[in-house]
Protein backbone atom coordinates (compact mmCIF):
# COMPACT_ATOMS: atom_id res chain seq x y z
CA UNK A 1 0.00 0.00 0.00
CA UNK A 2 1.50 3.32 -0.99
CA UNK A 3 -0.38 6.16 0.54
CA UNK A 4 0.33 8.95 3.01
CA UNK A 5 -2.26 7.69 5.44
CA UNK A 6 -1.21 9.82 8.39
CA UNK A 7 0.31 12.92 6.84
CA UNK A 8 -1.63 16.15 6.45
CA UNK A 9 -1.46 18.13 3.23
CA UNK A 10 1.61 20.31 2.82
CA UNK A 11 1.05 23.89 3.94
CA UNK A 12 0.77 26.50 1.24
CA UNK A 13 3.55 29.10 0.84
CA UNK A 14 1.03 31.76 1.92
CA UNK A 15 0.27 29.89 5.15
CA UNK A 16 3.97 29.46 5.87
CA UNK A 17 4.64 33.13 5.21
CA UNK A 18 1.82 34.13 7.53
CA UNK A 19 2.93 31.73 10.27
CA UNK A 20 6.52 32.93 9.92
CA UNK A 21 5.33 36.51 10.30
CA UNK A 22 3.66 35.68 13.59
CA UNK A 23 0.06 35.35 12.40
CA UNK A 24 -1.65 33.49 15.25
CA UNK A 25 -4.31 31.84 13.07
CA UNK A 26 -1.74 30.56 10.59
CA UNK A 27 0.37 29.25 13.43
CA UNK A 28 -2.63 27.47 14.92
CA UNK A 29 -3.40 25.92 11.53
CA UNK A 30 0.16 24.62 11.29
CA UNK A 31 -0.02 23.26 14.83
CA UNK A 32 -3.39 21.63 14.15
CA UNK A 33 -1.99 19.83 11.11
CA UNK A 34 1.55 19.09 12.20
CA UNK A 35 1.62 18.81 16.01
CA UNK A 36 0.10 15.28 15.83
CA UNK A 37 2.63 14.23 13.18
CA UNK A 38 5.61 15.61 15.09
CA UNK A 39 4.42 14.12 18.37
CA UNK A 40 3.93 10.74 16.67
CA UNK A 41 7.46 10.90 15.25
CA UNK A 42 8.89 11.79 18.65
CA UNK A 43 7.02 8.93 20.32
CA UNK A 44 8.01 6.34 17.75
CA UNK A 45 11.58 7.50 17.07
CA UNK A 46 12.65 9.09 20.35
CA UNK A 47 13.64 6.00 22.26
CA UNK A 48 13.07 5.08 25.88
CA UNK A 49 14.78 8.02 27.57
CA UNK A 50 13.24 10.86 25.60
CA UNK A 51 10.14 12.69 26.78
CA UNK A 52 8.24 12.79 23.49
CA UNK A 53 6.14 15.81 24.37
CA UNK A 54 9.17 17.86 25.45
CA UNK A 55 10.94 16.96 22.22
CA UNK A 56 7.87 17.73 20.09
CA UNK A 57 7.59 21.10 21.79
CA UNK A 58 11.19 21.91 20.86
CA UNK A 59 10.60 20.76 17.27
CA UNK A 60 7.57 23.02 16.85
CA UNK A 61 9.28 26.02 18.45
CA UNK A 62 12.42 25.51 16.34
CA UNK A 63 10.39 25.10 13.16
CA UNK A 64 8.28 28.20 13.74
CA UNK A 65 11.35 30.24 14.66
CA UNK A 66 13.22 29.12 11.56
CA UNK A 67 10.37 29.21 9.07
CA UNK A 68 11.97 32.10 7.15
CA UNK A 69 14.91 29.80 6.34
CA UNK A 70 12.70 27.21 4.63
CA UNK A 71 13.47 27.46 0.92
CA UNK A 72 10.87 25.16 -0.64
CA UNK A 73 7.38 24.89 0.78
CA UNK A 74 7.02 21.65 -1.18
CA UNK A 75 9.67 20.09 1.03
CA UNK A 76 8.11 21.22 4.31
CA UNK A 77 7.61 17.64 5.51
CA UNK A 78 11.25 16.70 4.90
CA UNK A 79 12.35 19.91 6.59
CA UNK A 80 10.18 19.12 9.64
CA UNK A 81 11.49 15.58 9.74
CA UNK A 82 15.08 16.90 9.65
CA UNK A 83 14.38 19.20 12.59
CA UNK A 84 12.74 16.33 14.47
CA UNK A 85 15.81 14.15 13.96
CA UNK A 86 18.18 16.85 15.20
CA UNK A 87 16.02 17.67 18.22
CA UNK A 88 15.70 14.00 19.15
CA UNK A 89 19.47 13.59 18.90
CA UNK A 90 19.88 16.51 21.30
CA UNK A 91 17.31 15.13 23.72
CA UNK A 92 18.96 11.71 23.72
CA UNK A 93 22.28 13.35 24.47
CA UNK A 94 20.76 15.39 27.30
CA UNK A 95 19.13 12.28 28.74
CA UNK A 96 22.48 10.47 28.62
CA UNK A 97 24.27 13.36 30.38
CA UNK A 98 21.60 13.60 33.04
CA UNK A 99 22.00 9.91 33.73
CA UNK A 100 25.50 10.67 35.01
CA UNK A 101 24.46 13.47 37.41
CA UNK A 102 24.50 11.99 40.93
CA UNK A 103 21.13 12.08 42.62
CA UNK A 104 19.28 13.26 39.55
CA UNK A 105 16.02 11.48 38.90
CA UNK A 106 15.56 10.93 35.20
CA UNK A 107 12.29 11.98 33.62
CA UNK A 108 9.63 9.35 33.35
CA UNK A 109 9.69 8.57 29.62
CA UNK A 110 5.94 8.14 29.38
CA UNK A 111 5.04 11.37 31.14
CA UNK A 112 3.82 12.83 27.86
CA UNK A 113 1.33 10.04 27.35
CA UNK A 114 -2.10 9.72 28.81
CA UNK A 115 -2.88 7.31 31.60
CA UNK A 116 -4.20 4.81 29.09
CA UNK A 117 -0.76 4.32 27.63
CA UNK A 118 0.83 3.93 31.05
CA UNK A 119 -1.61 1.25 32.00
CA UNK A 120 -0.15 -0.88 29.20
CA UNK A 121 -3.45 -2.09 27.92
CA UNK A 122 -1.83 -3.10 24.71
CA UNK A 123 0.99 -5.49 25.35
CA UNK A 124 1.66 -6.01 21.66
CA UNK A 125 2.19 -2.30 21.13
CA UNK A 126 4.60 -2.16 24.05
CA UNK A 127 6.59 -5.09 22.68
CA UNK A 128 6.75 -3.62 19.19
CA UNK A 129 7.98 -0.36 20.69
CA UNK A 130 10.62 -2.21 22.71
CA UNK A 131 11.87 -3.94 19.56
CA UNK A 132 11.93 -0.70 17.59
CA UNK A 133 13.99 0.90 20.36
CA UNK A 134 16.59 -1.84 20.02
CA UNK A 135 17.06 -1.18 16.32
CA UNK A 136 19.66 1.26 14.96
CA UNK A 137 18.23 4.72 14.37
CA UNK A 138 18.22 4.48 10.57
CA UNK A 139 16.37 1.17 10.67
CA UNK A 140 13.83 2.52 13.15
CA UNK A 141 13.21 5.54 10.94
CA UNK A 142 12.62 3.59 7.76
CA UNK A 143 10.28 1.11 9.50
CA UNK A 144 8.24 3.90 11.06
CA UNK A 145 7.98 5.86 7.81
CA UNK A 146 7.28 2.95 5.47
CA UNK A 147 5.50 0.34 7.56
CA UNK A 148 3.72 2.28 10.30
CA UNK A 149 2.99 5.47 8.35
CA UNK A 150 2.63 3.61 5.04
CA UNK A 151 4.70 5.98 2.96
CA UNK A 152 6.03 4.87 -0.39
CA UNK A 153 9.73 4.13 -0.69
CA UNK A 154 10.08 7.32 -2.71
CA UNK A 155 8.36 9.47 -0.09
CA UNK A 156 10.42 7.97 2.73
CA UNK A 157 13.62 8.49 0.74
CA UNK A 158 12.70 12.14 0.24
CA UNK A 159 12.12 12.63 3.96
CA UNK A 160 15.36 10.91 4.88
CA UNK A 161 17.35 12.66 2.17
CA UNK A 162 18.67 9.44 0.66
CA UNK A 163 18.37 7.75 -2.74
CA UNK A 164 15.33 5.56 -3.33
CA UNK A 165 17.57 2.52 -3.77
CA UNK A 166 19.19 3.24 -0.41
CA UNK A 167 15.79 3.52 1.24
CA UNK A 168 14.67 0.21 -0.27
CA UNK A 169 17.74 -1.71 0.81
CA UNK A 170 17.65 -0.08 4.25
CA UNK A 171 14.00 -1.08 4.60
CA UNK A 172 14.79 -4.65 3.63
CA UNK A 173 17.58 -4.89 6.20
CA UNK A 174 15.46 -3.19 8.86
CA UNK A 175 12.64 -5.68 8.29
CA UNK A 176 15.04 -8.61 8.52
CA UNK A 177 16.46 -7.28 11.75
CA UNK A 178 13.02 -6.57 13.17
CA UNK A 179 11.99 -10.09 12.26
CA UNK A 180 14.93 -11.58 14.13
CA UNK A 181 14.22 -9.53 17.25
CA UNK A 182 10.49 -10.19 16.99
CA UNK A 183 11.06 -13.93 16.83
CA UNK A 184 13.41 -13.79 19.79
CA UNK A 185 10.77 -11.96 21.80
CA UNK A 186 8.07 -14.41 20.69
CA UNK A 187 6.13 -11.70 18.92
CA UNK A 188 6.22 -13.20 15.47
CA UNK A 189 7.24 -16.78 15.97
CA UNK A 190 4.48 -18.32 13.90
CA UNK A 191 4.46 -16.03 10.90
CA UNK A 192 6.53 -15.78 7.79
CA UNK A 193 7.08 -12.36 6.24
CA UNK A 194 9.79 -10.16 7.38
CA UNK A 195 8.52 -7.25 9.37
CA UNK A 196 5.83 -4.90 10.47
CA UNK A 197 4.76 -4.27 6.93
CA UNK A 198 5.58 -7.66 5.60
CA UNK A 199 4.11 -8.00 2.24
CA UNK A 200 4.82 -4.92 0.18
CA UNK B 1 -5.51 -11.08 10.63
CA UNK B 2 -1.87 -12.08 10.95
CA UNK B 3 0.60 -11.13 13.66
CA UNK B 4 2.25 -8.46 11.56
CA UNK B 5 -1.00 -6.68 10.93
CA UNK B 6 -1.73 -6.95 14.65
CA UNK B 7 1.71 -5.57 15.45
CA UNK B 8 1.33 -2.68 13.01
CA UNK B 9 -2.07 -1.86 14.35
CA UNK B 10 -0.92 -2.06 17.97
CA UNK B 11 2.14 0.09 17.27
CA UNK B 12 0.07 2.71 15.46
CA UNK B 13 -2.35 2.83 18.35
CA UNK B 14 0.51 3.15 20.80
CA UNK B 15 2.22 5.98 18.94
CA UNK B 16 -0.97 7.85 18.06
CA UNK B 17 -1.03 10.95 20.26
CA UNK B 18 -4.21 11.71 22.18
CA UNK B 19 -6.20 14.85 21.39
CA UNK B 20 -5.36 16.03 24.87
CA UNK B 21 -1.62 15.65 24.34
CA UNK B 22 -1.79 17.46 21.00
CA UNK B 23 -3.82 20.31 22.48
CA UNK B 24 -1.42 20.58 25.42
CA UNK B 25 1.59 20.55 23.10
CA UNK B 26 0.14 23.24 20.82
CA UNK B 27 -0.68 25.49 23.75
CA UNK B 28 2.76 25.03 25.25
CA UNK B 29 4.58 25.72 21.97
CA UNK B 30 2.44 28.79 21.33
CA UNK B 31 3.19 30.09 24.83
CA UNK B 32 6.93 29.60 24.27
CA UNK B 33 6.80 31.41 20.94
CA UNK B 34 4.82 34.29 22.44
CA UNK B 35 7.35 34.79 25.22
CA UNK B 36 9.62 37.76 24.40
CA UNK B 37 13.12 36.69 23.41
CA UNK B 38 16.25 38.68 24.31
CA UNK B 39 18.14 40.41 21.50
CA UNK B 40 21.23 38.70 20.15
CA UNK B 41 23.76 41.51 20.03
CA UNK B 42 27.30 40.18 19.78
CA UNK B 43 28.51 42.15 22.79
CA UNK B 44 26.29 39.99 24.93
CA UNK B 45 27.49 36.72 23.42
CA UNK B 46 29.76 35.85 26.33
CA UNK B 47 27.09 36.70 28.84
CA UNK B 48 24.58 34.67 26.87
CA UNK B 49 26.90 31.67 26.83
CA UNK B 50 27.27 31.87 30.59
CA UNK B 51 23.53 32.21 30.97
CA UNK B 52 22.94 29.18 28.80
CA UNK B 53 25.40 27.15 30.85
CA UNK B 54 23.76 28.28 34.09
CA UNK B 55 20.29 27.59 32.71
CA UNK B 56 21.38 24.13 31.57
CA UNK B 57 22.68 23.40 35.06
CA UNK B 58 19.50 24.67 36.67
CA UNK B 59 17.42 22.70 34.17
CA UNK B 60 19.33 19.54 34.94
CA UNK B 61 18.93 20.06 38.67
CA UNK B 62 15.35 21.35 38.60
CA UNK B 63 12.85 19.82 41.02
CA UNK B 64 11.21 16.69 39.72
CA UNK B 65 7.70 17.26 38.49
CA UNK B 66 5.27 14.64 39.72
CA UNK B 67 2.80 13.16 37.26
CA UNK B 68 0.08 10.96 38.71
CA UNK B 69 -2.49 9.03 36.73
CA UNK B 70 -6.12 9.34 37.71
CA UNK B 71 -8.13 6.32 36.65
CA UNK B 72 -11.11 4.92 38.51
CA UNK B 73 -14.50 3.51 37.63
CA UNK B 74 -16.02 4.52 40.94
CA UNK B 75 -15.66 7.76 42.89
CA UNK B 76 -12.15 8.03 44.29
CA UNK B 77 -10.59 10.81 46.33
CA UNK B 78 -7.09 12.21 46.01
CA UNK B 79 -5.53 14.91 48.16
CA UNK B 80 -3.16 16.73 45.77
CA UNK B 81 -1.92 19.11 48.49
CA UNK B 82 -3.16 20.56 51.77
CA UNK B 83 -5.38 22.94 49.82
CA UNK B 84 -6.49 20.87 46.81
CA UNK B 85 -8.67 17.77 46.91
CA UNK B 86 -9.94 15.86 43.89
CA UNK B 87 -12.77 13.36 43.75
CA UNK B 88 -13.12 11.59 40.44
CA UNK B 89 -14.65 8.77 38.46
CA UNK B 90 -13.02 8.57 35.04
CA UNK B 91 -9.52 9.18 33.79
CA UNK B 92 -6.94 11.93 33.48
CA UNK B 93 -3.68 12.94 35.08
CA UNK B 94 -2.46 15.50 37.57
CA UNK B 95 0.92 17.21 37.24
CA UNK B 96 2.34 19.24 40.09
CA UNK B 97 5.61 20.84 41.07
CA UNK B 98 4.13 21.75 44.43
CA UNK B 99 2.62 25.17 43.80
CA UNK B 100 0.84 24.92 40.45
CA UNK B 101 -1.19 21.74 40.03
CA UNK B 102 -2.40 21.03 36.51
CA UNK B 103 -5.09 18.45 35.86
CA UNK B 104 -5.61 17.07 32.34
CA UNK B 105 -9.02 15.48 32.33
CA UNK B 106 -9.95 13.05 29.55
CA UNK B 107 -13.25 11.44 30.43
CA UNK B 108 -15.72 11.23 33.31
CA UNK B 109 -16.51 13.41 36.29
CA UNK B 110 -13.94 15.35 38.29
CA UNK B 111 -14.93 17.13 41.48
CA UNK B 112 -12.56 19.76 42.82
CA UNK B 113 -12.26 21.48 46.21
CA UNK B 114 -9.73 24.26 46.65
CA UNK B 115 -9.24 26.11 49.93
CA UNK B 116 -9.93 29.80 49.24
CA UNK B 117 -7.37 32.56 49.79
CA UNK B 118 -4.36 30.25 49.99
CA UNK B 119 -2.74 31.33 46.71
CA UNK B 120 -3.38 28.03 44.97
CA UNK B 121 -3.16 28.33 41.17
CA UNK B 122 -4.98 25.30 39.83
CA UNK B 123 -5.81 24.71 36.16
CA UNK B 124 -8.05 21.97 34.79
CA UNK B 125 -7.73 21.24 31.07
CA UNK B 126 -9.96 19.15 28.84
CA UNK B 127 -9.73 19.05 25.04
CA UNK B 128 -12.52 21.63 24.91
CA UNK B 129 -11.99 23.76 27.99
CA UNK B 130 -9.49 25.39 30.32
CA UNK B 131 -10.74 26.16 33.82
CA UNK B 132 -8.64 28.32 36.17
CA UNK B 133 -9.33 28.32 39.87
CA UNK B 134 -8.35 30.50 42.78
CA UNK B 135 -10.47 29.08 45.58
CA UNK B 136 -13.72 27.26 45.00
CA UNK B 137 -15.60 24.02 44.64
CA UNK B 138 -16.78 22.83 41.26
CA UNK B 139 -17.22 19.84 38.97
CA UNK B 140 -15.88 19.19 35.46
CA UNK B 141 -17.69 16.42 33.61
CA UNK B 142 -16.44 15.34 30.21
CA UNK B 143 -18.38 13.02 27.95
CA UNK B 144 -19.38 12.83 24.32
CA UNK B 145 -21.51 15.93 24.69
CA UNK B 146 -18.51 18.10 25.63
CA UNK B 147 -17.05 19.42 28.88
CA UNK B 148 -19.52 20.75 31.44
CA UNK B 149 -18.42 22.90 34.38
CA UNK B 150 -20.73 23.30 37.40
CA UNK B 151 -19.73 25.66 40.21
CA UNK B 152 -20.85 25.03 43.79
CA UNK B 153 -19.16 27.99 45.45
CA UNK B 154 -16.53 30.57 44.59
CA UNK B 155 -15.65 31.76 41.09
CA UNK B 156 -13.97 29.99 38.18
CA UNK B 157 -12.86 31.30 34.80
CA UNK B 158 -13.70 29.04 31.86
CA UNK B 159 -12.29 29.29 28.36
CA UNK B 160 -13.70 27.00 25.68
CA UNK B 161 -11.75 25.76 22.68
CA UNK B 162 -14.23 27.50 20.37
CA UNK B 163 -13.34 30.90 21.87
CA UNK B 164 -16.23 31.32 24.30
CA UNK B 165 -15.19 32.28 27.79
CA UNK B 166 -16.77 33.47 30.98
CA UNK B 167 -16.66 33.62 34.75
CA UNK B 168 -19.00 31.33 36.61
CA UNK B 169 -20.23 31.92 40.13
CA UNK B 170 -22.02 29.60 42.53
CA UNK B 171 -24.89 27.72 40.92
CA UNK B 172 -23.84 28.55 37.36
CA UNK B 173 -22.73 26.07 34.72
CA UNK B 174 -21.27 26.15 31.25
CA UNK B 175 -20.68 23.48 28.60
CA UNK B 176 -17.78 23.69 26.16
CA UNK B 177 -18.68 21.92 22.93
CA UNK B 178 -16.32 19.60 21.06
CA UNK B 179 -13.87 21.44 18.83
CA UNK B 180 -13.35 18.70 16.26
CA UNK B 181 -15.74 17.29 13.70
CA UNK B 182 -15.39 13.79 15.13
CA UNK B 183 -16.24 15.20 18.56
CA UNK B 184 -19.34 16.89 17.17
CA UNK B 185 -20.35 13.61 15.55
CA UNK B 186 -19.99 11.91 18.95
CA UNK B 187 -22.07 14.69 20.50
CA UNK B 188 -24.80 14.24 17.89
CA UNK B 189 -24.84 10.48 18.51
CA UNK B 190 -24.99 11.02 22.28
CA UNK B 191 -27.82 13.52 21.90
CA UNK B 192 -29.78 11.12 19.70
CA UNK B 193 -29.15 8.20 22.05
CA UNK B 194 -30.24 10.35 24.98
CA UNK B 195 -33.55 11.16 23.35
CA UNK B 196 -32.77 14.80 22.54
CA UNK B 197 -34.95 16.63 20.06
CA UNK B 198 -34.05 16.06 16.41
CA UNK B 199 -33.58 19.81 16.03
CA UNK B 200 -30.81 19.73 18.67
CA UNK B 201 -29.16 16.78 16.97
CA UNK B 202 -29.29 18.69 13.69
CA UNK B 203 -27.52 21.68 15.29
CA UNK B 204 -24.65 19.41 16.37
CA UNK B 205 -24.43 17.78 12.94
CA UNK B 206 -24.38 21.14 11.16
CA UNK B 207 -21.71 22.39 13.58
CA UNK B 208 -19.61 19.30 12.83
CA UNK B 209 -19.92 19.84 9.09
CA UNK B 210 -18.63 23.39 9.49
CA UNK B 211 -15.36 22.02 10.98
CA UNK B 212 -12.49 20.35 9.16
CA UNK B 213 -13.40 16.68 8.93
CA UNK B 214 -11.82 13.59 7.46
CA UNK B 215 -13.85 12.03 4.61
CA UNK B 216 -15.33 9.20 6.73
CA UNK B 217 -16.41 11.61 9.48
CA UNK B 218 -17.88 14.03 6.93
CA UNK B 219 -19.77 11.15 5.28
CA UNK B 220 -21.16 10.01 8.61
CA UNK B 221 -22.17 13.54 9.61
CA UNK B 222 -23.85 14.09 6.24
CA UNK B 223 -25.70 10.77 6.29
CA UNK B 224 -27.00 11.44 9.80
CA UNK B 225 -28.00 14.95 8.77
CA UNK B 226 -30.10 13.55 5.92
CA UNK B 227 -31.77 11.11 8.28
CA UNK B 228 -32.44 13.85 10.84
CA UNK B 229 -33.85 16.23 8.23
CA UNK B 230 -36.12 13.42 7.07
CA UNK B 231 -37.24 12.77 10.67
CA UNK B 232 -38.03 16.47 11.05
CA UNK B 233 -40.23 16.31 7.95
CA UNK B 234 -37.94 18.68 6.06
CA UNK B 235 -38.15 16.51 2.97
CA UNK B 236 -37.09 19.15 0.45
CA UNK B 237 -33.81 19.71 2.28
CA UNK B 238 -33.37 15.99 2.92
CA UNK B 239 -33.85 15.22 -0.77
CA UNK B 240 -31.39 17.91 -1.85
CA UNK B 241 -28.80 16.76 0.72
CA UNK B 242 -29.25 13.11 -0.27
CA UNK B 243 -28.91 13.96 -3.95
CA UNK B 244 -25.68 15.86 -3.28
CA UNK B 245 -24.37 13.03 -1.10
CA UNK B 246 -25.13 10.34 -3.67
CA UNK B 247 -23.42 12.40 -6.38
CA UNK B 248 -20.15 11.91 -4.48
CA UNK B 249 -18.11 8.71 -4.41
CA UNK B 250 -18.37 8.02 -0.68
CA UNK B 251 -19.16 4.36 -0.03
CA UNK B 252 -19.68 4.42 3.74
CA UNK B 253 -23.43 4.45 4.49
CA UNK B 254 -24.31 4.64 0.79
CA UNK B 255 -26.98 1.94 1.02
CA UNK B 256 -28.59 3.70 3.96
CA UNK B 257 -28.60 7.05 2.18
CA UNK B 258 -30.07 5.44 -0.92
CA UNK B 259 -32.89 3.96 1.17
CA UNK B 260 -33.49 7.31 2.84
CA UNK B 261 -33.51 9.11 -0.50
CA UNK B 262 -36.01 6.56 -1.84
CA UNK B 263 -38.31 7.01 1.16
CA UNK B 264 -38.12 10.79 0.91
CA UNK B 265 -38.81 10.67 -2.83
CA UNK B 266 -41.89 8.53 -2.22
CA UNK B 267 -43.16 10.89 0.48
CA UNK B 268 -42.74 13.79 -1.92
CA UNK B 269 -44.48 11.77 -4.66
CA UNK B 270 -41.35 12.24 -6.77
CA UNK B 271 -42.01 9.00 -8.62
CA UNK B 272 -39.29 9.45 -11.26
CA UNK B 273 -36.58 9.85 -8.60
CA UNK B 274 -38.01 6.94 -6.62
CA UNK B 275 -37.88 4.74 -9.71
CA UNK B 276 -34.28 5.73 -10.34
CA UNK B 277 -33.31 5.04 -6.73
CA UNK B 278 -35.19 1.73 -6.35
CA UNK B 279 -32.71 -1.05 -5.54
CA UNK B 280 -34.96 -3.87 -4.38
CA UNK B 281 -37.93 -5.54 -5.98
CA UNK B 282 -40.21 -4.15 -3.30
CA UNK B 283 -38.92 -0.63 -3.92
CA UNK B 284 -39.28 -1.08 -7.68
CA UNK B 285 -42.87 -2.25 -7.23
CA UNK B 286 -43.66 0.70 -4.95
CA UNK B 287 -42.09 3.13 -7.43
CA UNK B 288 -43.98 1.54 -10.34
CA UNK B 289 -47.26 1.88 -8.45
CA UNK B 290 -46.38 5.52 -7.84
CA UNK B 291 -45.72 6.07 -11.55
CA UNK B 292 -49.16 4.59 -12.38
Amino acid sequence: MHCLRVTPPLPTPALLDAAGSGDADARQQLFRDWAPVVLRWCKSLGGPKVDAEDAAHDVLVTALTRLPTLREAARFDAWMFGITRRVLTGHRRTAWVRGWIPGFTPDVPDSAEGPNARIERNQTGARVQAILERLPEDHREILVLCDLEERSDEAAAALLGVAVGTAKSRLRRARERFQILAERSGLAADNAPAALGGGR
Amino acid sequence: MNNYEDAKSAARERFEPSELAVARLSRRAAATLDRPRPSRRPMYAGFAALSVAAAALLFALRPTVTVSALAADTATTMQVSDDVALSYAGRGEVTTDGAHPRVSWELGTLDVEVTPNRGVDLVIETPEATVRVIGTGFTVARDALGSAVDVRHGIVAVRCGDGREGQLTAGQSMTCLPVRAAGMLARAKALAAGGAADADVLVALDAGLRLDASPPVRAELSARRIRTLSALGRDEEAAAAASAWLAGDETIRRAEVEDLAFAVAMRRADCATATRLAKTEAQAATAAACER
